[in-house]
């Protein structure tokens, strides 16, 4: 199953490779990653996309916990949460493809950011749904690379 | 305000820290540690080992045989990839050690300079935790930090690298009093929602067991834990890591073993709620005989427990507050194991041993010491896993005799700690105990026991000797030991074999015995 792995960290080197070498200990792949500072600038927030057996996921959840750096471990998935991801593609057009380009991006309300003679770049946030269906339609349209940040997660307020 | 260089810092610290003494080998980047030692020579004692495994084992033993931390103190790159067998060893059995490496300075970090290897990187996953001290400033912190993290909770060894600027810095020393670490539970309680789960589950079985392991190993525990036994007549089983804890108890059965015949698989066969007690049962059964059994896991590691078992009840908590908080408030519930068939059981158990010392020459040399130590002595062994099961011929009076590397089974562990051992225990008689093939592996330390006037039985297993088909038959351990200086004797497997080894046990200064078997 997949898990959403959202893990609160001191802002220290050496920190993401002691949270990532649990994944390569047991041979588990990390399909997306993201780290930045939170509003306490000693702290970092790492949210991490893997999948693999529930007890095992448990495992490493626990082993996050017993690592000194780590102040706070939540696993996302089991509770409702919000998902974000922002994705910067490169698009070089034919002329004729071009208006079609800048509908597309009308639709799914991506921003241009940067437009040059030959090429467009477009900003997106959305699901990993909507990024991916975003791909899959500028693809035969002249798309040349995708960038993509990873996953963000927040939990829902309870009810 | 009195400035001090970063090695001075180190001694001022170690002593601040109660630490008198510790295990290490010089070199390259800790050499300004090394210069300003003799000025520290009285309040901190530097034990000069001949290789940083032995003296991460020396560390190790110590700590095990006193509960004290034990101090390792070597330089960068192959010292400290030296001490790795050793801090994992620790790691594995949860023992509080510390590591102190020199590192290449801090500008050359990465640059793989001479005699760099990345400590941090290497023993993260054997270590509790490990930092990199970055300013001279820092250290002393750094230090207290690492052995209150290495000293709490699930105990573990922690390793500070300093790099060699930091050494040579100077500064302020200032020493934090009392350590604070967010998010960090170093003694979790017992509280009140698991307490009544546990209530309600031996309310409801009639045959429960209790099994104990090195995580109950605590003095504060033994007299709760007697109580505990006694006033639930609970079978009791222990870890072969937790020998020597309840031995004298009416209910103990012994040490839990992974076979088939023995009276553990019995007692846990019947048993309907097994509590488990700072152990790892994963490691000494296979899950497919705790497939449909119901467990209950008290362990200050939450890492221990699966929660998608259904069956299991798991209790984050330590040890001692475990058994502090069921001596009053647990009423004492009517089980129905009967008394004939714990009799049974029990002689069950002593003919099974029998057989196997009948059987087993190493046994049969295990019982013998016994008899003659009566429980008193330290026992460092090691040994591989299908004679890890011996252990439970010598019967020890507190379990801190019983020192052996359990979880990560090193060859080459028992001398080495024995050396350890009677640094923290200079009273108690201290043997050692190993194969042939063991001992080798860090023979090299009797010189240290030499130099240290130690009074040291070193027993060694020769079983070569009797193998027709070995190719090799393995050295002359008796003109090893004469050729370092020590009193060495041969014995072989033959009725005078008790009184020679009387004799002997009884010598002062470093003795080693070679028995032939």
């Amino acid at each position: 199953m997949r898990h959403i792995i959202s893990i609160l960290v001191d802002n220290e080197p050496g920190v993401l490779a002691r949270v990532s070498g649990l994944f390569t200990a047991r041979g588990f792949n990390i399909e997306s990653l993201c780290v930045a500072e939170t509003e306490n600038p000693s702290y970092s927030r790492l949210t991490l996309v893997t999948s693999g057996e529930d007890w095992i996921i448990d495992q490493i959840i626990k082993r996050f916990d017993n690592m000194i750096n780590v102040l706070k471990v939540e696993d996302l998935s089991t509770s409702e949460s919000i998902q974000r991801e922002l994705l910067i593609a490169r698009v070089v057009p034919t002329k004729s493809t071009r208006p079609e380009v800048l509908r597309i991006a009308d639709i799914f309300r991506s921003k241009v950011i940067d437009v040059g003679p030959k090429s467009f770049a477009l900003e997106l946030t959305g699901t990993k749904d909507k990024l991916e269906a975003f791909v899959e339609i500028l693809r035969p349209l002249g798309l040349k690379g995708v960038t993509r940040t990873g996953l963000v997660s927040v939990s829902r307020e309870k009810k | 305000m009195k400035r001090f260089i970063g090695a001075e810092l180190f001694f001022e610290s170690l002593y601040n820290l109660g630490i008198r003494i510790i295990f290490g080998l010089p070199g390259g980047y800790v050499l300004k540690i090394y210069d300003v030692m003799p000025s520290y020579a009285s309040k901190v004692k530097h034990i000069l080992t001949r290789h940083e495994q032995a003296a991460t084992h020396m560390a190790d033993g110590f700590s095990r045989a006193s509960g004290l931390p034990g101090i390792i103190l070597c330089t960068s790159g192959p010292a400290a990839t030296n001490t790795v067998t050793g801090i994992s060893t620790a790691y594995m059995d949860s023992v509080p050690v510390l590591i102190f490496t020199g590192q290449v300075p801090t500008p050359f970090l990465g640059s793989d300079a001479f005699q760099e290897a990345d400590h941090i990187g290497i023993t993260r996953s054997c270590t509790k935790h490990n930092t990199l001290v970055r300013k001279t400033k820092d250290l002393p912190k750094a230090m207290a930090e690492a052995l209150y993290i290495s000293t709490t909770g699930r105990k573990g060894p922690v390793l500070v690298d300093m790099p060699k600027d930091v050494i040579l810095g100077e500064s302020d020393f200032k020493i934090p009093n009392k350590i604070k670490l967010s998010s960090y539970d170093e003694n979790p309680t017992l509280i009140k929602r698991d307490l009544n789960s546990l209530k309600a589950r031996l309310s409801k079985s009639k045959k429960p067991l209790l099994i104990l392991g090195r995580g109950s190993c605590e003095d504060e525990n033994i007299k709760n834990i007697k109580a505990f036994i006694r006033r639930f007549k609970i079978p009791t089983l222990t870890s072969v890591m937790a020998l020597g804890l309840v031995e004298d108890s009416d209910y103990y059965f012994g040490m839990l073993e992974n076979d088939i015949t023995s009276v553990s698989y019995e007692l846990i066969e019947q048993s309907d709620n097994i509590i488990v007690v700072g152990c790892d049962l994963n490691k000494i059964i296979p899950k497919a005989v705790l497939k449909n059994k119901k467990l209950t896991i008290v362990d200050i590691d939450k890492a221990m427990m699966n929660p998608t078992v259904k069956s299991n009840l798991n209790i984050y908590c330590s040890s001692t507050s475990f058994f502090e908080k069921t001596k009053d408030e647990l009423e004492p519930l009517e089980f129905v194991w009967e008394k004939e068939y714990l009799s049974k059981l029990s002689s069950k158990n002593l003919l099974n041993n029998k057989k196997v010392i009948s059987n087993n020459k190493k046994a049969a040399i295990f019982t013998m010491l016994s008899e003659l130590l009566k429980g008193e002595a330290v026992v460092c062994s090691d040994f591989s896993y299908e004679d890890v099961n011996l252990q439970k011929f010598i019967k020890f009076n507190n379990y801190k005799n019983n020192i052996l590397s359990g979880g990560n089974g090193t060859p080459g562990y028992g001398f080495p700690a024995a050396i350890g051992a009677k640094f923290s225990r200079p009273n108690s008689k201290v043997i050692s105990i190993s194969s042939g093939n063991n001992f080798q592996f860090n023979m090299q330390e009797i010189i240290v026991a030499l130099e240290q006037k130690l009074d040291l039985t070193i027993i060694v297993l020769n079983e070569r000797f009797s193998d027709k088909k070995a190719k090799y038959k393995g050295p002359n351990f008796k003109s090893i030991g004469e050729s370092f200086g020590a009193k060495s004797f041969q014995f072989n497997m033959d009725a005078s074999l008790k009184s020679n080894l009387s004799k002997s046990l009884n010598r002062k200064g470093v003795v080693l015995i070679e028995v032939r078997i």
